[in-house]
């Protein structure tokens, strides 16, 4: 199925006779279970632009490039920094903008501006009952009602269907400074990572691989990047020295280090002072790593027979996704019971017949 | 909220706090309309 407007989606969505898989660039697929296709690809293009405003209300199926693009032609961005994880996946095609929110798909920039979901002013969406549902607006004080904005980001399509998402945008600065240590082991590039965001540097990138250091981004005005970058540099010490940044941290958003590289792909997410300790434990079956988000964010390349319950059980706290890959226990993390009882629920009064994207979010 | 939100929006928002709070126990005169709410409050 491939509705060509919010009307026939909301009417696609209503005839629908069992499980219904949402599809957006098909850039992901992992936990989905079997059903009807529905492609948002139809409902494209940018309703409305106002860079003066830094606000973009876009059509859900709109592929992020073109909504980069347009972006770019006023010299504005996405905060957040979508990522493009097709090569991991192995997949082909194009996220769209709808996708993203759904997964909530955040880059290297999140410790500085937040996720997608902070960036999303408005939704419009339809629920598994067919019914055209509209939240928040194109403003950030919106306070009447309840945020369903915040709920729809990262739900993965299971409370329904997104058609419309506004954003608030970004001005893109006028420079970027990257600092590099190579030679860090996890411990001290987390006590480094953490030294410069506790720093008041406005630090919006701090990242490590065991091949490529530690590194860290600030950005802004040219005479405040350079400024904040020697401060930086002398604060953390020897060792730091400045680099051209834009590729790596293209590298690190899209984890490209294990693109084409067989095992399977974790995404764990951890107290950053507790990233170390993890990796430690499950240094037997690690192949390889990536670390953002000052190590709030951990990617593992693993063996591909590692059970699940081996990752999960090296997790002092946080959880773990299986993003790619095949093994022994469940991809998506296992709620607690009383989380598990609000999702069930939520679920339940959004989807009632329960066919939106099952098998997602466990 | 009534100039802001069709009843289909309101109904939305208002299911989220079914699962929290399904007898509508807390604050249960707040956030919306007590004409909207009235049937959920009283049951």
């Amino acid at each position: 199925m491939r509705p060509g407007n919010e009307t026939e989606l909301a009417e696609a969505i209503r005839a629908a006779a069992g499980p219904v898989v949402v599809r957006g660039g098909g850039t992901r697929a992992i936990g989905l279970a079997p059903g009807v296709v529905l492609e948002t690809g139809g409902l494209a293009g940018v309703e409305l632009y106002e860079p003066g405003a830094l606000t973009l209300v876009v059509r859900a199926g709109t592929p992020v490039a073109e909504v980069e693009a347009v972006l770019a032609g006023e010299r504005q961005r996405l905060a957040f920094e979508v990522p493009d994880l097709r090569g991991l996946l192995g997949r082909e095609g194009g996220s769209t903008i709808g996708g993203v929110v759904a997964a909530n798909a955040s880059g290297p920039r999140r410790v500085q501006v937040g996720a997608a979901r902070d960036s999303l002013l408005g939704v419009r969406f339809i629920d598994g009952a067919g019914v055209i549902v509209k939240n928040g607006g194109r403003v950030m004080k919106n306070v009447t009602g309840y945020d369903l904005v915040k709920l729809m980001a990262g739900s993965q399509g299971t409370l329904g269907v997104l058609s419309e998402v506004s954003f608030k945008v970004q001005a893109v600065p006028e420079a970027e400074a990257t600092l590099c240590c190579k030679g860090l082991d996890a411990a001290a590039a987390v006590a480094a990572l953490a030294a410069a965001m506790g720093s008041p540097f406005d630090v919006s990138g701090a990242a490590w691989t065991p091949g490529g250091g530690a590194l860290i981004r600030v950005e802004g005005l040219a005479g405040s990047v350079a400024y904040r970058a020697g401060a930086l540099a002398e604060r953390l010490g020897p060792g730091w020295e400045r680099i051209e940044g834009a590729a790596l941290w293209r590298g690190i958003r899209d984890v490209s280090a294990f693109a084409g590289v067989a095992g399977a792909v974790w995404r764990l997410s951890v107290k950053p002072s507790d990233a170390p300790g993890v990796l430690a434990a499950l240094g037997p079956v690690t192949r390889d790593v990536v670390m953002d988000w000052a190590g709030g964010l951990v990617w593992l390349l693993v063996d591909e027979a590692t059970p699940a319950a081996t990752i999960r059980g090296a997790l002092p706290g946080g959880h773990a996704t299986r993003v790619r890959g095949s093994g022994d226990g469940p991809a998506f993390p296992p709620e607690e019971p009383a989380l598990a009882r609000l999702s069930t629920g939520l679920r339940a009064q959004f989807d009632p017949r329960g066919i939106l994207n099952q098998g997602m979010m466990g | 909220m009534g100039v802001q939100f069709s009843g289909a929006d309101m109904e939305a928002q208002m299911r989220v706090k079914d699962v929290f709070d399904p007898k509508w126990l807390l604050n249960p005169a707040k956030v919306f309309p007590l004409a909207v709410t009235a049937a959920r409050r009283d049951a």
